[in-house]
């Protein structure tokens, strides 16, 4: 089982450890299919980056995962606002931890958020999507 | 100049639709058509997300006196399903409101 795939599983049984979070999906990217019930949380793998190297075989891989929150916005302006920052305040502390049970090697995590209501227009527009990118820093051996 | 504001027009198809402006009641209003609707796929903020653009036309000779569809208004089909108005164009002889919608989050188009 690859290094990514664990953080991605990790990080799905963290977030489902939240009380009222049922719907969390790993997915290639971060899509919305016609057939999903929201809210729900999507995670999705994302860059491979080589970070520090130690001699003579030790390396560290920076793995980013982004998570996805997409809620049902209906042109609700006020109401929900506070409810859907204790959501994503929620899904921040849980992550922004620096270890990860199931992933043995990590040993940091680095974190960028998205807009806590991110600017939809469209066909999109009755959507709320906000979010965050994680940065896992793991050390492993690099292959001799 | 020929007044045809008041002329009789024929549509089949017509559906009664439940609307309701923020803040205000819902009011029923009949005979409007529906224009055809896209389900569509669209990317917004790195998500791909799907909803169905929806027009439809609503004779002001039908609506109660003083209403005015207002943008983000709430509307419901025949079918339940439920819209948000995006754009309203006074139209031809400003006889009509062409109102134009997207669907509910994740309801799609019927």
């Amino acid at each position: 089982m690859t290094i990514f795939w664990q953080i991605l599983d990790s990080v799905r049984d963290r977030i489902l450890t939240l009380a009222g979070v049922t719907n969390v999906v790993i997915r290639k990217r971060p899509v919305l299919t016609q057939e999903d019930s929201i809210p729900i949380i999507i995670i999705s793998p994302g860059e491979e980056r080589v970070g520090m190297e130690a001699f003579p075989v030790t390396v560290e891989y920076k793995y980013t995962v982004q998570i996805s929150i997409v809620q049902p916005g209906n042109r609700i302006f006020e109401a929900d606002v506070s409810s859907l920052l204790d959501l994503r305040q929620s899904i921040r502390n849980i992550m922004y931890q620096p270890f990860l049970d199931g992933s043995a090697s990590v040993y940091n995590c680095f974190m960028d958020m998205s807009p806590a209501f991110d600017v939809v227009s469209g066909d999109s527009s009755n959507y709320d999507v906000t979010g965050m990118v994680l940065t896992f820093h793991s050390i492993e051996t690099r292959i001799n | 100049m020929l007044d045809l504001l008041n002329d009789w027009m024929i549509f089949d198809n017509t559906e009664i639709i439940t609307i309701t402006n923020k803040g205000a009641s819902s009011v029923q209003i009949p005979r409007v058509v529906r224009r055809s609707s896209t389900l569509d796929v669209t990317d917004a903020a790195g998500n791909v997300v799907n909803a169905a653009g929806v027009a439809f036309i609503i004779w002001k000779v039908n609506a109660p006196a003083g209403f005015i569809p207002r943008l983000n208004a709430q509307i419901v089909d025949k079918f339940g399903k439920k819209y948000y108005v995006d754009s309203v164009n006074d139209g031809t002889l400003r006889s009509r409101w062409y109102v134009r919608c997207t669907s509910e989050a994740n309801q799609g188009t019927n």
